[in-house]
């Protein structure tokens, strides 16, 4: 007798071409994975490698250019691509559901949350008073404390976290027996997606639902999924359950992308992060051999001719490799090697003393910074860090005097007092504060050429003679290794890491004393990323410069950061050096950021629930108060905690003392 | 020189695609022939007409002829050959009909960009003035001006270039307002770049996109209004080969059966402000790409 | 919501303001001497002073301009020095034609427009769009006194199945003026239909694209709901703001069209205005004719904002 177990998801070489200019190009090449029931599997890769066309394909829903040009999707054994339409809506109603990237814009914004998920329940044939009560039901089953009021809301009117939960209710109404989550918690914050992360792991404990998990986020794929597919270039080049494929990768692209990511004990004075050198092949091209050939650090001359076959590593594991034993010894491209330097806190370069910043909206005054005071010193790294609201981008907007801060602020660099804008600064001081912003698409004038944006700003910022500026460019270029081939051209012809650079370029241009780095590397790939850090650590050893940097990775954060700060509704937490808080004792509000950071585990995880409250309408006595998992009492709503040394160059905002703190987080 | 291993991707091809899209739009290219037609129309106009259109003293035995073989499209009520008067009748709002648009785009354009970059109480002011301008109908506006102004070609390009800057401006001010939140213009001020710099060379090359739809946009509602306002015996003297006037002159001859020296011209307005359109809606098709 | 509410009232009266200043030192700029007008070239300049005085129109501009508005706002147009009629008498009857006439292409136009542009946004690409589109966007250019004059001929003067003149038989009965208003009405429903349609294209194109829409279907929805509860609910909304802003187009459109169907509506009164240099006329009527546009728009943004959760209740808890 054989048993034949159907499997939730069943992708059999999976071929799906896009039409782009009137051309069928190759999208994804014979992709082959299942799901068991149960299960969750994972697909993992970076932008462009394919996965969330499969995701989409797994619904039969693809935009009009795209098309399966062969093999086959089943979803518990029924075929997508044989199915009627009307099958096929069947199924969506009760067997597949999905969750997807963006909540806000997933839900209608014109229907109330009641009758967007009790529309499901409807579907599923139950009366108009059954499925508002099942629409209740569905709600408090992902958490949501007080499901009545939120069923009257519109999606406007709640935040992403809960925008998401309710996605989610609407995804399990059914109880489907399989569950598509594309990238669900990317665009959230770390204390949210923490938060999202555990309720979906609690759903499907107690729903047994199969799972098709799709991120870029290494770590989370890793502590969400059982098995574990990843995908380069429209191409399954590794699969095989998590824990394994994560601590011994098989294919030199997944040991790669491992490589980038900086690693705990690693900061940029004891080592470099090591890179994939080139790009992802662009959409269509297909390589005679191996897809990866071109990024390869193992590439032989078989692997150029021949396309490997998915060998078995083990008797779960494939690697599309032709030497997948050799795969750990992949070459670093990047020696390890550090910057040696420690930054020394001795000069100090910026000195922000009892900053504020209130906002006028609508009548309210919105309190985006209240009271902080910082030091950065030359040559050091301090880092800005908490939640989106935090008040981080505002600090660093006063700083560059792009926006004023409140009166009685004071900003001093190198002990001068700096005007509350850029227009009052004297030239030293423009050229001295410098930015590098996330996005180098909008932070570069896409008129402009590369030899423009960059000229610029040195004829603007140092007063230089044409020949001289063109003999510093030249080095600039170099010294963020950018070819000076590329000075003619714009920069919608540049790869993101390219751009990036372009603009760390720009503001070097004035040799500048400090350079913000907003969020400088969320936009971009890991393996990019990894790269951009190790130039942002070469330049920092090799000129000198300080940088205010602002970042909600806290891997990042570890790898570069000399001192920490962290802040929460705008008031300063925690600041000390990076070790001393990435050790603790910590105030609860990092303790929480740090359990959100997916590398953290262990039973000292604490959560934060409870949404961020309003700027405008800030909480009494400690701010933190409201979410605290370690609030001990009445004083932390009626009386703000100063900001105590707890030990040198270690700040807390807490009414708990150190001893206390340290007990409590050790065990 | 260590650089990475980088290729270029695809060449600087933009432009040339966006062309290549326009030529493949039939629309387009139905519009652009008809537009090409009537600017040789205008340029050649008495050189290719069979008759002075202007006419002659003796026209006047000849007055309210139907269309014939000597006459193809008749001849109007003073014995003027129609056929040539349409013909000639190109060159006046083919004239007009740009250049104020030219005006009002530039105009618009400067204004736009100092409302959207500046904001603060000067914008609050200047969009206060221009909801309340524009809560006039713009023939309403030009009707006045020019009845102040009396007939003139240049009265008539001024009138309509001042009446379309602020909507104009409108269009501008709201591609600026959403450029000026681009972080690039941010950079600008970091180094301390005068407004007028951010303005013109920053900001503007970014929103030559909208302003080129809007100016042929634009052009087709110039048509519309200087056609409208020559109907009322507005803007032009009197004797002028024009579509308009033609018909200004000559439609209370309708009801006697004289359709002649009306309909041809009003032919003409309508095959020119079609195909002014079609090309225009061809441009804004590409670049929203 | 009231903060919303009261801003905007507030902003249509600052408005409304700017608009009369406008007006007032606007119409200055026609040439001619009021009094002069009046009483012809050959009247002496003693007697043309004296009525100047009588009228006020020797007194500084901003007297002249309070005195105007002062009455305005107390219902007091002036006197039309063309007709020696109150010109609020004169604006009202007028007005109320031409309101009837807007009122038959508005009929007309709206369900079809929105009708057309939803089949076109729904069937994107296809050559049912085109047609609409392109169909659309081509009499929408055609200026109202064009398409009027092939109309009459084809329908008045060819067919001899409509009147060529707008202007019914006194006592005439709500049919036979309706009859009367189809012909001139038709031109303007032709410049509407193009830019309603449009509006509501975009709005449905917009909706099917947007991720919201791609839940519904993912739901396991029927097309029908899915277009129905979702799509149209939120494509249609831009649609109201639209038709507002076309009252202020609608009244220009209408001096060609009332001049060429001789229909004494706003348009021809204005049209007279201007050619016979009566001052108080013209300001008046621009007045009321830009304050009826601010109140349409006004009352649209209000509707709208009614209808739109985002405005109507503000942002996150």
């Amino acid at each position: 007798m054989t048993s034949v177990i159907t499997k939730a998801l069943a992708v059999d070489d999976l071929q799906l071409d896009y039409r782009v200019a009137g051309k069928w190009l190759a999208a994804i090449r014979g992709v082959t994975f299942a799901v068991e029931p149960g299960e969750s599997f994972g697909l993992v890769g970076e932008s462009g490698c394919g996965k969330s066309t499969i995701a989409m394909a797994a619904m039969r829903y693809l935009p009009g250019n795209g098309r399966i040009s062969g093999g086959s999707i089943l979803v518990g054994g029924r075929d997508l691509q044989t199915m009627s339409d009307d099958d096929l809506r069947r199924l969506r109603i009760k067997a597949v559901s999905m969750v997807y990237q963006n909540p806000g814009s997933a839900l209608n914004p014109s229907l109330r949350i009641d009758e967007q998920v009790g529309e499901v329940f409807r579907l599923l044939g139950a009366s108009k008073s059954e499925a508002r009560d099942r629409t209740g039901e569905a709600l408090r089953r992902v958490q949501i404390s007080d499901p009545v009021r939120v069923m009257r809301r519109y999606p406007h009117q709640l935040s992403g976290g809960m925008q998401q939960r309710v996605v989610i209710a609407m995804a399990l109404a059914s109880e489907p027996e399989l569950l598509i989550l594309d990238e669900p918690t990317t665009g959230l914050d770390a204390t949210v997606e923490a938060e999202v992360l555990d309720l979906i792991t609690k759903l499907r404990a107690e729903t047994g639902t199969s799972v098709l998990f799709i991120s870029h986020n290494l770590a989370v794929i890793r502590k969400m999924c059982d098995r574990v597919g990843v995908l380069y270039a429209g191409r399954l080049v590794e699969q095989g359950p998590s824990d394994e494929l994560f601590s011994e990768p098989r294919h030199p692209y997944t040991v790669g992308l491992l490589r980038c990511l900086p690693q705990r004990g690693v900061t940029k004075d004891r080592g470099a992060l090591d890179t994939i050198p080139g790009f992802l092949p662009p959409i269509g091209a297909i390589p005679t051999g191996c897809v990866f050939a071109d990024r390869c650090g193992l590439v032989q001359e078989i692997c150029r001719k021949e396309e490997p076959i998915l060998y078995d590593v083990s008797p779960t594991r494939v690697s599309r490799c032709h030497f997948h034993q050799d795969a750990p010894n992949l070459p670093r491209v990047v020696p390890a090697i550090g910057t040696g330097i420690k930054a020394d806190h001795s000069v100090k370069l910026v000195d922000i003393d009892g900053v504020s910043k209130t906002f006028h909206q609508d009548g309210h005054a919105v309190y985006a910074v209240v009271d902080v005071n910082l030091e950065i010193a030359e040559g050091e790294t301090l880092a800005l860090v908490g939640e989106s609201g935090s008040g981080k981008s505002t600090i660093a907007r006063l700083v560059l005097g792009l926006t004023a801060p409140d009166h009685g602020s004071v900003i001093e660099l190198e002990g001068d007092a700096m005007a509350p804008s850029i227009d009052g600064r004297p030239e030293a001081q423009v050229r001295a504060v410098q930015i590098v912003f996330q996005n180098p698409d909008s932070a570069l004038n896409r008129r402009h050429t590369i030899k423009r944006i960059i000229g610029r700003s040195m004829t603007k910022l140092l007063r230089v003679s044409p020949q001289e500026r063109d003999k510093r460019m030249s080095e600039l270029l170099t010294s963020v290794r950018v070819g000076s081939q590329y000075l003619t051209v714009r920069p919608r012809n540049l790869s993101g890491g390219l751009k990036q650079r372009i603009a760390i370029a720009r503001a070097f241009a004035g040799d500048p004393k400090l350079v913000v780095c907003d969020e400088p590397t969320s936009a971009l790939d890991v393996s990019v990323q990894a790269a951009i850090l190790n130039l942002l650590a070469r330049l920092q050893a090799d000129k000198g410069v300080a940088y205010l940097f602002i970042s909600h990775d806290l891997g990042v954060v570890r790898y570069l950061a000399d001192r920490v700060a962290v802040l929460y509704l705008g008031r300063l937490m925690e600041v000390g050096d990076a070790e001393q808080v990435f050790g603790g004792p910590n105030h609860p509000y990092t303790e929480a950021l740090l359990s959100a950071s997916a590398e953290v585990e262990g039973d000292t995880r604490i959560r934060l629930h409870g949404e961020i409250p309003s700027a405008a309408n800030p909480p009494s006595g400690c701010v933190f108060n409201t979410r605290c998992p370690r609030k001990i009492g009445e004083i932390c709503e009626t009386q703000e905690p100063p900001l105590i040394d707890m030990e040198p160059g270690h700040a807390i905002r807490c009414h708990i003392p150190i001893e206390e703190l340290r007990r409590l987080q050790k065990g | 020189m260590v650089t990475d291993s980088t290729d270029l991707k695809a060449p600087d091809d933009l432009r040339r695609r966006r062309l290549g899209l326009l030529f493949r739009s039939r629309t387009f290219l139905v519009g652009a022939a008809i537009v090409t037609f009537w600017l040789l129309c205008a340029i050649l106009g008495e050189l290719i007409t069979p008759y002075d259109p202007a006419g002659t003293a003796a026209d006047i035995l000849r007055k309210n002829l139907p269309p014939s073989a000597t006459n193809w499209f008749g001849t109007d009520q003073i014995g003027r050959d129609v056929f040539s008067r349409v013909i000639a009748g190109a060159r006046s709002i083919l004239i007009i009909a740009p250049a104020a648009t030219l005006l009002g785009t530039v105009l618009g354009t400067a204004l736009g960009l100092i409302t959207g970059y500046a904001r603060g109480i000067l914008d609050d002011i200047i969009s206060r003035a221009i909801d309340a301008f524009l809560s006039i109908p713009l023939v309403i506006t030009a009707m006045v001006a020019l009845a102040a102004l009396g007939p003139s070609t240049l009265g008539l390009i001024i009138v309509i270039g001042l009446v379309f800057t602020p909507v104009i401006s409108r269009t501008v001010r709201a591609a600026v307002l959403a450029e000026r939140e681009l972080e690039y213009v941010a950079a600008a001020r970091l180094r301390r770049e005068a407004s007028a710099h951010i303005m013109f060379v920053e900001i503007l090359p970014n929103v030559m996109g909208p302003i080129l739809v809007e100016f042929t946009v634009r052009l087709g509602y110039a048509i519309f209004t200087v056609i409208t306002l020559s109907f009322l015996g507005l803007g032009l003297s009197p004797s002028t080969p024009d579509w308009g006037i033609a018909i200004f002159q000559h439609y209370a001859l309708l009801n006697g059966g004289i359709w002649w020296p009306v309909l041809f011209p009003a032919l003409a307005i309508a095959s020119l402000v079609v195909a002014v359109n079609l090309v225009s809606d061809g441009i804004a098709a590409v670049f929203e790409q | 919501m009231t903060r919303f509410l009261t801003r905007r009232v507030l902003l249509a009266l600052v408005t409304l303001f700017v608009l009369s200043v406008l007006v007032f030192f606007g119409t200055q700029i026609l040439p001619g001497d009021v009094g002069r007008r009046i009483l012809g070239p050959f009247a002496t300049q003693e007697a043309v002073d004296a009525l100047n005085g009588r009228l006020g129109t020797d007194r500084p501009l901003i007297t002249q301009y309070l005195s105007w508005i002062g009455g305005v706002v107390r219902g007091d147009l002036g006197t039309s020095l063309n007709f020696s009629r109150p010109v609020s008498e004169l604006v009202g009857r007028a007005l109320a034609n031409s309101a009837k006439l807007a009122a038959v292409a508005f009929v007309i136009v709206v369900p079809l427009a929105i009708l057309g542009g939803v089949i076109a946004g729904l069937r994107q690409g296809t050559w049912v769009d085109r047609t609409v589109s392109v169909g659309s966007l081509s009499v929408t250019v055609i200026p109202e006194f064009v398409s009027g004059i092939v109309l009459i001929l084809v329908f008045g003067i060819v067919l001899k199945w409509l009147p060529v003149t707008a202007r019914p038989p006194d006592g005439a009965g709500l049919l036979t003026q309706v009859r009367y208003l189809i012909l001139p009405a038709i031109p303007l429903v032709l410049v509407l239909f193009g830019y309603i349609a449009r509006i509501t294209r975009a709005g449905v194109v917009e909706a099917l694209n947007a991720d919201y829409t791609r839940t519904a279907i993912l739901k396991g929805l029927t097309s029908r709901k899915v277009v129905v509860r979702h799509v149209l609910r939120n494509a249609l909304l831009p649609t109201i703001a639209v038709v507002a802003t076309q009252i202020g187009y609608l009244i220009g459109g209408l001096v060609a069209i009332e001049v060429l169907f001789t229909y004494q509506g706003i348009g021809q009164l204005l049209y007279t205005a201007v050619q016979k240099k009566d001052f108080p006329l013209l300001q008046s009527g621009v007045l009321v004719v830009g304050a009826t546009y601010l109140i349409a728009t006004l009352l649209a943004d209000i509707a709208y904002s009614f209808l739109n959760p985002r405005i109507r209740l503000g942002g996150v808890e």
